[in-house]
């Protein structure tokens, strides 16, 4: 599904929800003006056409029919076999499923990745009495939950995959560089409460610069 | 028919399925569901209907009874696809489904609303055919019921989509 499709789609939903008392009318002059009423026309005339010339009546409809009836008819044994191998070929994987997979696959990939390739000497986080709940790496901390105002958001999209870059600054004047799946849902100057998975910290920066993947962005009460 | 369907005539119910079908599949495109799923999801509005839920059709035209069926599909459609928590297309009017605020971000809202202030100034024709396109109706269907040919259907269709990408572009919209 394209951008086009997807704003389409939010098109429809705004006409269903705008024609949800509006009145109809089929007149040429109201359905000049009228994109409420037009779209209803064109789903009335297609399904008018389509009663016109009605194709045969799947046998499952047939069969349900039948049942309800009161009748059961017989049906062939090859037809009741196609049936059930069709419906055991029918996988139903949601898209948030695949979603979700995908992102622990490529999250997983590159935390290994990462713990692999990381430093031996360096010691992180600097430990710090004062501090005690200082970031520590994604092996050893899942997530945590970080407030400040976004300064900047860069696309990171690829390969049709939508993601972006969010920059975050908080009252400490800490930043934290937040990779997000999907489209920005806010913007530079917003203040936000973000959950976020970090798996580094820039050494040496000051003030300090973390790095992680968001979980959840929410706007701050 | 649908008087005699509501006395239980096994007849009038024989001959209403062919029609109940079409309005059906049709009701179902956006849901773009699996053939076997589609047949699924009509048979069980076809047993509530049969249940009863026909006596509370009060229209008196076939265009009537044909957006009472279409809501009685989409609802049980609706159904299905939230108890599997799958994405649903669009509602009905109606029909309250809890996706749909802010299922778009800000920018999105802004750039349907542009999306809808491009296609209404379209001229009619052309919204006819964004308007039937986005319902899903395959070009053949368009060219049907516009008594044009296929082959023009199909090259207006992709000069009038270019259009409205180039003008979303133009919004930053792209």
């Amino acid at each position: 599904m394209d951008r086009l499709d997807q704003l389409t789609h939010g098109l429809l939903d705004r006409l269903d929800r705008d024609a949800d008392g509006h009145p109809f009318s089929a007149s040429d002059a109201h359905l000049d003006e009228c994109l409420i009423c037009l779209d209803r026309f064109v789903e009335l005339r297609d399904a008018l056409h389509g009663v016109a010339t009605p194709a045969p009546v799947s046998p499952r409809l047939a069969t349900r029919l039948e049942q309800l009836l009161g009748r059961t008819p017989a049906v062939p044994l090859p037809v009741r076999l196609v049936a059930r191998v069709r419906r055991a070929l029918d996988v139903r994987i949601p898209v948030w499923a695949v979603t979700g997979i995908a992102a622990a696959v490529v999250l997983l990939t590159w935390g290994t990745a990462h713990y692999a390739s990381r430093p031996i000497e360096t010691e992180w986080p600097v430990p710090s009495p004062t501090e005690p709940d200082r970031l520590r790496p994604a092996h050893r901390q899942s997530t945590r939950t970080v407030s400040g105002v976004v300064s900047s958001i860069r696309d990171a999209t690829s390969n049709g995959v939508e993601a972006h870059v969010l920059s975050l600054r908080d009252a400490s004047g800490a930043t934290y560089l937040l990779f997000t799946w999907g489209r920005p849902t806010v913007r530079p100057g917003d203040a936000v409460e973000i959950e976020a998975l970090f798996a580094a910290a820039a050494p040496g920066a000051d003030p300090a610069v973390y790095q992680g993947v968001v979980t959840e962005v929410r706007r701050a009460k | 028919m649908v008087k005699r369907c509501g006395d239980g005539d096994p007849e009038a119910w024989r001959a209403f399925l062919p029609f109940f079908q079409e309005v059906g599949r049709r009701a179902l495109r956006a849901f773009r569901l699996s053939p076997a799923d589609a047949d699924d999801i009509i048979a069980d509005a076809l047993a509530s209907l049969y249940s009863g839920s026909l006596a509370h059709f009060r229209g008196g035209t076939t265009a009537e009874l044909v957006g009472f069926l279409r809501t009685v599909v989409r609802n049980r459609a609706i159904d299905v696809l939230k108890h599997r928590n799958r994405w649903v297309p669009t509602a009905a009017p109606g029909e309250r489904v809890a996706h749909e605020s802010g299922a778009l971000g800000v920018a999105d809202a802004e750039c349907v609303e542009f999306l809808r202030h491009t296609v209404a100034g379209l001229k009619r024709e052309d919204q006819e055919l964004y308007l039937m396109k986005a319902r899903g109706l395959k070009e053949r269907e368009i060219a049907e019921q516009t008594g044009r040919p296929p082959g023009t259907v199909a090259s207006q269709i992709a000069r009038l989509l270019e259009r409205l990408r180039a003008s979303l572009r133009d919004r930053g919209c792209l």
